[in-house]
């Protein structure tokens, strides 16, 4: 899987329902505060509405153009649908496991509300402020990440998912070419009231799961061993080599004022409509943050080893969850035989190994996170982005909860 | 015992792309401050149990302070009221604001000096030349580390020195922190294990007050397990373990003294 700058996106077509919310001279937070709920109650136990069990009708299609429209998408990006392979000498860009291993993901369920357009901020220096509210969708929508999407992810990566259409401003005012407005949305926990964006039975049933956890975030996959077979005398030579990992938690947070890659090298913030046609904004997850190895800067180098050495053993088979990773230290990474965990990282090109006997994570300055369970949680709470590598500011708004 | 750090500071400034505090025409005024710093607050305890069952207890924490920033940009965990640290207890608490995006911000203000100090004792101690900014509103504050060569730092950063105990085990150890590429990483550069950003300080500095700094060091060992240590001594001796990154004690170290909570407190007073 690589990342690539983002192509102008363009498509033909018609036809959305958009929802348009706020007024020109709120104050400079307008349209930041709490998750949506589309105003219904959630049920505790799961339960679900009806209507739930079928995806809902997409706001646009693949050919949608019409002139001044902000077009929402999402998407897990081509990792979402392919994994990240495992290579030793891996091209310049490929997110690779530095420690040999092949991740794949077979579903990453996530909610996604309140998408909003802003005002740009007038304080450049403070990038959570943005302007009076412009347009917004009260809906919240539940996707299924890894399915394929019918639309063409940003820059050509993977394919994405039609959330919402913005035709007009609010009074039904057009949206103006001249104008960049702020881009913003939250990732909030499972609610009943979601729109089933493209969930299966399967799906819905873990749906149910997330609602009655609080999670916000529900992933599973495959991890497989590809790298160099270790020595039988060392501790990794106890590890599955194929593993089952599942991550789930609650993480909600308001994702504002997005950069956008698509407006030059510097990413300033923001979306312009065309008066020549849709333009495209792509909320973008980038899945791998669950493996980053440290906090506070993007791209560390990928590991699985710490996933997998808590992994429950049934033969070369594995099994783990974010439980398993409860009171791990990340400055001291153990297995489940509380053996320090060895850095095997060496195996694929551009990584240096600091020290071979202990792998350790760098928690980057922040005070909450106790534990690996909490580490996972709190570095993928940053995984939302826009138009790839847009980062937005992140501004959580509850606990992590398991 | 002091350094000036003028020089280096400016290129900070100039690396940050800020242009520090030269907006005194808008509407702010130029403001010049005094700034002191010290260690535990007045009758806290050197000793602290942490979260692996180990008591410990500091003979020796020198701390070479400076030069700090204060920014604009929000604090990097936000603060807990009680009813939210009361949900601790049934819910994980990790909860911060800014997260892996925060931003550069805007320095308002700075202190470009430095001093060594003890982290044990609460006495103050005052920073020359103070600090300068302008009166904006400032929501966080960096601190920077740099290596000393003050007398008993031996181009360390921090130097710790003290005993661990557990179960009837006691480990004398000692250690540092220096700031080189001895602790670079695929995960750390060498700009990352220096700073300390988002430090809460929601404060504005005003002309002729105080910015106080403590510095608390109660949660360096958290996550320290020192058995690792302790299977490093040789039997029967008094001297202490040296830790480092070979061992969980010193990373865990590395990763403590530069939370962005918990160690620094930053206040200002008229």
């Amino acid at each position: 899987m690589q990342r690539h700058a983002r192509l102008g996106a363009t498509a033909l077509g018609l036809m959305a329902s958009f929802y348009l919310v706020g007024c020109g001279d709120t104050s400079p937070s307008a349209g930041d505060a709490g998750a949506s709920d589309g105003g219904a109650t959630v049920p505790a136990d799961g339960a679900l509405p009806e209507r739930f069990n079928t995806p809902m009708t997409p706001a646009f299609g693949s050919m949608t153009n019409d002139p001044r429209a902000i077009l929402v998408t999402v998407s897990g990006e081509a990792a979402a649908t392919e994994g990240f392979a495992y290579s030793a000498t891996p091209a310049e860009g490929d997110l690779v496991f530095v420690d040999g291993w092949q991740v794949n993901m077979t579903r990453v369920l996530t909610v996604i509300g309140n998408v909003r357009l802003n005002r740009l901020g007038n304080m450049p220096s403070d990038p959570s402020v943005v302007g009076a509210a412009v347009a917004a969708d009260p809906r919240s929508f539940a996707v299924n990440l890894t399915r394929p999407g019918p639309i063409e992810g940003a820059g050509g990566e993977g394919s994405a998912w039609p959330l919402v259409a913005f035709r007009n401003g609010v009074n039904g005012l057009t949206l103006d070419p001249a104008q960049r407005y702020a881009f913003s949305y939250d990732v909030i926990a499972a609610t009943a009231a979601a729109e089933n964006v493209n969930l299966d039975a399967d799906d819905v049933a873990l749906y149910r799961t997330m609602i009655t956890r609080g999670w916000s975030v529900y992933a599973e996959g495959t991890a497989t061993y590809r790298g160099q077979a270790p020595e039988a005398t060392s501790a990794f030579a106890s590890f599955p080599t194929t593993v089952r990992w599942q991550v789930a938690y609650g993480a909600p947070a308001a994702y504002l004022n997005c950069n956008n890659p698509d407006n030059g090298a510097e990413g300033a913030p923001g979306v312009q409509p065309s008066a020549n046609g849709a333009y495209r904004a792509q909320i973008t997850f980038h899945l791998e943050h669950w493996f980053w190895g440290a906090l506070q800067v993007e791209d560390p180098p990928l590991h699985f080893d710490p996933f997998a050495a808590r992994a429950a053993v049934t033969g070369a088979q594995g099994e783990v969850t974010l439980d398993a990773l409860q009171g791990v230290v990340p400055s001291n990474l153990q297995d489940r035989m509380m053996r320090p965990l060895g850095d095997r990282g060496g195996q694929t090109r551009g990584y240096t190994v600091r020290n071979p006997a202990a792998l350790s994570f760098d928690t980057g300055g922040v005070s909450s996170v106790r534990d690996l369970r909490d580490f996972v949680a709190f570095s993928g709470r940053a995984n939302a982005h826009l138009n790839g590598e847009g980062l937005c500011f992140v501004r959580p708004m509850g606990e992590l909860r398991f | 015992m002091h350094t000036s750090l003028s020089h280096r500071a400016r290129i900070a400034l100039l690396a940050l792309g800020l242009s520090g505090c030269g907006d005194a025409g808008t509407g702010n005024a130029r403001v010049h401050f005094n700034a002191q710093v010290g260690g535990i607050a007045e009758g806290g305890s050197n000793t602290v149990t942490n979260d692996q069952g180990w008591a410990v207890t500091l003979t020796e924490a020198r701390v070479a302070f400076g030069p700090l920033y204060l920014n604009t940009i929000t604090p990097l965990e936000a603060r807990r009221g009680p009813l939210e640290r009361l949900s601790d207890f049934v819910i994980s608490p990790a909860w911060a604001h800014g997260e892996t995006h925060l931003a550069s911000g805007r320095i308002a203000a700075q202190v470009t000096a430095q001093v060594v100090i003890d982290a044990r004792a609460p006495t103050l101690v005052s920073i020359p030349g103070g600090g300068d900014g302008i009166n904006l509103d400032v929501e966080s504050a960096e601190v920077w580390y740099y290596n000393s060569t003050a007398e008993g730092m031996n181009g360390a950063a921090i130097r710790v020195r003290g005993e661990a105990t557990r179960a009837g085990v006691t480990v004398p150890f000692r250690g540092a922190l220096v700031i080189d590429a001895g602790i670079t990483g695929p995960q750390l550069t060498l700009d990352q294990a220096r700073r300390v950003r988002g430090i809460p300080a929601a404060l504005t500095v005003r002309d002729g007050g105080t910015l106080t700094v403590r510095i608390s060091t109660q949660r360096w060992f958290d996550g320290a397990d020192f058995s690792e240590l302790a299977a490093q001594r040789s039997e029967g001796s008094a001297d202490p373990v040296t830790f480092g990154l070979s061992d969980n004690v010193g990373r865990a170290f590395l990763n403590n003294v530069r939370r962005a909570r918990d160690v620094f407190a930053v206040q200002f007073t008229d």
